[in-house]
């Protein structure tokens, strides 16, 4: 398996949910795209959540942050610039060979950090969660996308998100509160670029020479940024 | 109960007189795992022959559901929305969506390939 990688230059989620959509268009047999990036301040939901139960989404638009809608399902994160995205872009027969268990449990192994898998999707150090992870199917593409809590403002995340609330509700996907630390607060020195370069390590990436269609890449920016999709889930 | 047919899509389709119904394979529905939720079309809208009408968020993962044939959907099966698990329990009487078509389209599988097939598709 060869491996590609992008990192983003934005830290708009808009921006970035349509650069890795996008970025699926380059993988080929035997080769997959690492995707990593950063969302500033952002609530990004799952593919069927409702946003109202999800989160207090007036306030927190009030306070400057933004709300996203993923492809992918599970629950309601928040994401800010203590946090790393990544993005595994692959064809779907090439999934086993890069799945996001190994890759993750060898990025934390490349970190220095013993990190163990439950069997449930998550990935925990000393017993909590610290990357949470997501998938969806494209055509023949699969993109299986998780996250990396470093040093995320983990008071924004019980002020603005509401999983007590999303419990209650009906006809939607309900989120599950974590126990979610920071790499941080387990004592750990490790900066959000320490990990991005141990992505690169593991998996012996090279930047991805390709330019980005830009006309694409614009009209998925559109559909993300759009209300219908990001507060009806309407495609 | 005319003859089920099946796309490659993993979506099978039976249709009499003029209207077709589309499901989702049981092969399709265990290698989702366990159905979380599905988004289908409202009636009235029209569904197009290999693109998307719909998708699935499973326990794994979120698939686009493609339509085997096109036109104007007719009915959609509403429990789903409260009980999308009745696709794991049983693909072939929750169906998702009627549409009305003419006939069936070309292309598709009968029962005996599609299972000889699936696993490559």
């Amino acid at each position: 398996m060869r491996f590609s990688y992008v990192i983003s230059d934005s830290t708009d989620p808009y921006h970035n949910l349509a650069a890795e959509q996008e970025l699926m268009e380059y993988t080929a047999s035997g080769l997959a795209v690492i995707f990593l990036w950063q969302n500033d301040n952002t609530i990004v939901v799952g593919r069927n959540q409702n946003v109202y139960s999800e989160c207090r989404a007036e306030d927190f638009v009030r306070s400057g942050g933004r709300i996203a809608r993923r492809r992918s399902g599970g629950g309601a994160v928040y994401h800010d610039l203590g946090n790393l995205n990544f993005s595994i872009l692959s064809k779907q027969q090439d999934r086993e060979c890069c799945s996001y268990t190994s890759l993750i449990l060898g990025v934390m192994e490349r970190l220095g950090l013993k990190a163990d898998y439950n069997g449930r999707n998550d990935i925990l150090i000393s017993g909590k969660k610290i990357s949470g992870n997501a998938t969806y199917h494209e055509n023949e593409n699969i993109c299986q996308h998780g996250t990396i809590l470093i040093d995320t403002d983990a008071a924004k995340i019980s002020e603005y998100l509401t999983p007590d609330r999303s419990k209650l509700e009906r006809n939607h996907i309900k989120s599950i509160a974590s126990r979610v630390t920071n790499l941080s607060s387990l004592g750990y020195d490790i900066t959000v670029d320490r990990v991005r370069q141990a992505f690169i390590e593991v998996t012996g990436a090279d930047r991805l020479d390709a330019r980005i269609d830009k006309e694409r890449q614009d009209a998925l920016e559109e559909f993300y940024k759009s209300d219908i999709w990001i507060y009806e889930g309407r495609r | 109960m005319s003859e089920r047919y099946y796309s490659e899509a993993h979506i099978w389709v039976n249709g009499e007189e003029g209207i077709l119904t589309f499901g989702i394979t049981d092969h399709a529905q265990e290698k989702l795992g366990d159905v979380m939720f599905v988004n289908l079309p409202d009636a009235g809208d029209t569904v197009e022959a290999g693109k998307r009408f719909g998708d699935i968020e499973s326990i794994k993962t979120v698939s686009d559901l493609i339509a085997p044939a096109s036109g104007e959907v007719t009915e959609v099966n509403t429990a789903l929305e409260d009980e999308p698990e009745l696709l794991n329990e049983d693909p072939y009487s929750n169906w998702l969506i009627r549409i009305k078509a003419d006939g069936l389209p070309g292309g598709l599988m009968s029962e005996e390939e599609y299972l000889s097939r699936k696993d490559e598709l």
